[in-house]
């Protein structure tokens, strides 16, 4: 059962209400049997999976936090965090040889209950001894699909209070909020980038010049659309039964370079990263001096690539970004002297930064989108001029597939800044009209502009 | 956002019961009434179903007996009211044009219902086929959602569940319960368009309400015939076009020249009789008992034999599934095959000028004949009756 279907709100609605009317002793159990009908109707073999991958991980933290040597806790920390990454490991890699499906939220799950495991490691009083909650954790039916990847301790205590306290009404009216507002940026905005892509993407080398510089700067904008507006479902349907999860966006591409942008950009994997990845390789090698920071950034940057996938574009995507990263890490203080001591150049230099910072990414996802290097050297070659373009212009697209690409990228980019001058607006239009009035015209909005959408969210299939 | 204090509801669920309540009444409101389609795209195929009806609702009657055209756009393009009309002006008779582009037996169904919901307006009406004996196809005719957005505008809600019960597959009656549900849910293209292009979309409408339906009546046809057509090798068989077929009409061409595989045709063959049988009976079962003729008629088929829709083995005859009335008639299928000739086609379906000039006179001289015979009949059987 996807987030944007009608059978899952209907669903969602029916099991909200019901989660209030339990008595709070039963809740944890109710919403852990939530979330497993949740992902059985995905897949029952792999509820079996994500079970005993929760057990398995229970049982580590409890070794860890009773293990009386450091060298044993070490060694459970260890062997949980070698298992899981296996795990992930072997269906990343194996699974694409022997045909199997990869397992939904294989990869978030994974990463929460390793950090888990560091998290009682570094302190035992981390130690969930609620085995219901605990499973819960991991199986949290909002964010198993796609994330955000909530920090354990983050989420117990939220979860202590959510599990005894009565509605709390304004929360849950956020949650209605986030989750029209994803769905308006998933159904209105990525899917309609989506179908241009897709009509663009059977043959490139056809089409024009424009055609294809539009189609690649949709890649960036379609992905920052589809995921940040699950997101927004995840953290709405999440904020129904008491959760907030952590946001994985904050305008990526007001940012003023490609580092900053990644302190926006998948905020809760980036996060993780940082506190269990590279801040642990930064201390380790910090004797190195600038090349350890390299080192660091270059580890960090691969493993995001490799986290997406285990194949050349995902290494070649991590690869790029720990480029450009080193670089701009590395001309800190040269820029900082340039352009840092005037008012104006430092506006000048935020803009052009933010600029160049979209075309990075952008350039990066020639190797995210597709699946193969070559493809990835085809779009390269027709974007640079290396391979003469098609005679195809945005005149032979079916006219409901191009005309809304350009307002589309428009609104995208606008989100991806952050939606400046958006809240007086929203104030004025909260002044002049109820909120149920608001809700009922945004679902008339998404009912009517919806189109036939392309298919599920671009994170879940990672 | 933030919300205003005034009016505002606090209570998750009332809130979501008022927020649902707004916007089923706007989306009902707005299009389910037909007052969205009335804005809709002159070119989409709801709005062509749409306006067929709304515009025959408005049109004043003409005093004469009417003789109601049904059918796809084959029928659309093959007879010109407006012509044999002024032509034949004496006869007592008018004819009038319900043919819409891409429409089949279900939609003719519905349209029959939205615009002689007495079953007393039409003196006659005419269901063509493009064959007695269904022929093969690509395309399983019954599992076509776009029939379920096509309808949209003109079905009322009691009408949906026969219409969601009409499609096999489960998702396909999902999504046509959703738009029954949700009547918003099936004009994005449209509404983007509108949003889009809001002064092309006005000069589209002021167009319309100013010549009200010309479509339905002073279209001129198309010229260009099939004679430079020639089967070859590559395309699907086809090697050379017509100069004048667009891009659409080439790939038509190229879907007529393929044969489909012998199970695909053979499920698809049965599956298209079966739908057909079942609205055509649905039809007949309307009007029985009414003064209205149905007149079936097999309208010409192609400039040539097409191995996509070549007859296969075992294919049942559409005369022997359908339920015999009094007032249903079946015109001879031979009636218009001399008009089977690449010089009166357009394309590979649809006639050109030449063939609507001739098909028009053809098929409008028939009716009539056939109209003034069960006339004759009726009036005997009532002397009859008389003297007994």
């Amino acid at each position: 059962m996807g987030f944007v279907s009608v059978a899952f709100f209907l669903c969602l609605a029916l099991a909200a209400t019901a989660f209030y009317a339990v008595p709070g002793r039963w809740r944890t159990r109710y919403l852990l049997a939530l979330s497993y009908a949740f992902y059985a109707s995905w897949s029952l073999p792999y509820l079996l999976l994500l079970v005993l991958a929760s057990l398995a991980a229970f049982g580590a933290g409890r070794a860890i936090a009773h293990a009386a040597e450091e060298r044993s806790k070490k060694i459970f920390l260890a062997g949980g965090i070698a298992a899981l990454l296996v795990l992930v490991a072997g269906f990343k890699g194996g699974g694409e040889i022997k045909g199997l499906l990869f397992p939904l939220g294989l990869s978030y799950y994974s990463f929460k209950l390793i950090a888990y495991l560091v998290e009682v490691y570094w302190d035992e009083s981390a130690l969930q001894a609620d085995l219901a909650a605990f499973c819960l954790y991991p199986a949290f039916f909002p964010q198993i699909v796609s994330g955000p990847i909530q920090r354990p301790q983050d989420f117990f205590a939220q979860w202590r209070r959510a599990a005894r306290a009565p509605a709390d009404f304004a929360g849950i009216e956020d949650g209605f909020r986030l989750i029209l507002g994803g769905l308006m940026l998933k159904l209105l905005i990525a899917d309609r980038l989506g179908a241009f892509i897709a009509v663009v993407d059977v043959e490139p080398e056809r089409f024009n010049w424009g055609v294809n510089a539009a189609c690649i700067c949709c890649y960036t904008l379609q992905l920052y659309a589809d995921f940040a507006g699950y997101t927004n479902i995840a953290l709405g349907v999440g904020k129904l039964f008491g959760i907030t999860g952590p946001p994985n966006f904050n305008a990526p591409f007001a940012a003023a370079n490609i580092q900053d942008m990644w302190r926006r950009w998948h905020m809760s994997l980036t996060l993780w990263l940082t506190d269990y990845l590279f801040m642990p390789l930064q201390m380790a090698l910090r004797g190195l001096g600038r090349a350890g920071l390299v080192l660091c950034i270059t580890i960090n940057m691969v493993a995001i690539g490799l986290w997406h996938g285990l194949t050349l574009n995902f290494l070649c995507f991590g690869a790029f970004h720990a480029l450009c990263l080193n670089v701009t890490a590395l001309t800190a203080k040269p820029r900082k002297f340039l352009f840092g001591r005037r008012a104006v150049t430092r506006a000048a230099a935020h803009l052009s930064g933010a600029v160049l910072t979209f075309g990075l990414m952008t350039l990066s996802m020639l190797f995210f989108h597709t699946q193969t290097l070559g493809s990835a050297w085809l779009h390269f070659r027709l974007l640079t001029f290396l391979l003469p373009a098609g005679v195809l212009g945005w005149g032979d697209i079916r006219s409901d597939v191009s005309d809304p690409v350009i307002a589309c990228m428009a609104l995208a980019y606008y989100f991806s800044i952050g939606a400046p001058g958006l809240r007086p607006v929203g104030r004025v239009a909260g002044a002049l009209a109820p909120n149920w009035l608001q809700y009922g015209l945004a679902l008339l909005l998404i009912s009517a502009m919806t189109v036939e959408s392309a298919g599920g969210f671009i994170y879940g299939q990672f | 956002m933030a919300s205003s204090r005034f009016l505002a509801i606090r209570n998750p669920l009332w809130l979501l019961a008022a927020s649902l309540a707004v916007f089923l009444a706007l989306d009902n409101g707005i299009f389910r009434s037909g007052m969205y389609a009335r804005f809709a795209n002159t070119e989409t195929l709801p709005a062509q179903v749409f306006n067929t009806v709304h515009f025959e609702n408005l049109r004043p009657a003409t005093g004469k007996r009417e003789i109601f055209l049904a059918g796809a756009s084959t029928m659309h393009w093959a007879f010109w009211c407006k012509q044999y009309n002024l032509a034949h002006e004496n006869t007592g008779y008018a004819f009038v044009m319900g043919a819409i582009a891409g429409t089949n037996e279900e939609m003719w169904y519905y349209v029959l219902r939205a615009v002689d919901p007495d079953r007393d307006r039409y003196a006659a009406i005419v269901i063509p086929n493009a064959g007695y004996i269904v022929d093969s196809w690509h395309d399983d005719e019954a599992e076509n959602y776009d029939d379920a957005e096509m309808l949209a505008p003109i079905l009322s809600l009691s009408e949906w569940p026969g219409v969601i019960a009409n499609f096999q597959n489960p998702d396909l009656r999902w999504k046509a319960a959703l738009l029954a549900a949700f009547p918003s849910h099936g004009d994005a293209a449209d509404l983007q368009d509108l949003i889009l292009h809001p002064s092309l979309r006005a000069a589209r409408l002021r167009q319309r309400w100013a010549g009200g339906a010309f479509w339905l009546y002073d279209w001129p046809g198309t010229p260009g015939s099939m004679q430079d057509f020639r089967a070859g090798p590559g395309n699907g068989g086809v090697a050379v076009f017509p100069s004048d077929l667009n891009s659409f009409e080439r790939a038509n061409s190229i879907d007529e020249f393929t044969r489909p595989s012998p199970r695909d045709a053979a499920i698809n063959t049965a599956r298209n009789a079966q739908f057909q049988a079942f609205w055509l009976n649905k039809i007949i079962a309307r009007y029985a008992g009414s003064s209205t003729i149905l007149l079936f008629a097999q309208i010409p088929r192609w400039p040539m034999p097409l191995p996509a829709r070549g007859p296969i083995a075992g294919a049942p005859d559409l005369r022997q599934l359908l339920t015999h009335d009094v007032n249903t008639v079946f015109l001879p299928e031979d009636a218009f095959v001399s008009l089977e000739q690449p010089k009166y086609f357009h394309d590979t379906i649809h006639l050109n000028n030449v063939g609507r000039a001739i098909f028009t006179n053809l098929l409008g001289d028939q009716v009539l004949r056939v109209l003034e015979t069960q006339g004759q009949e009726a009036q005997g059987s009532h002397a009859q009756r008389k003297t007994t």
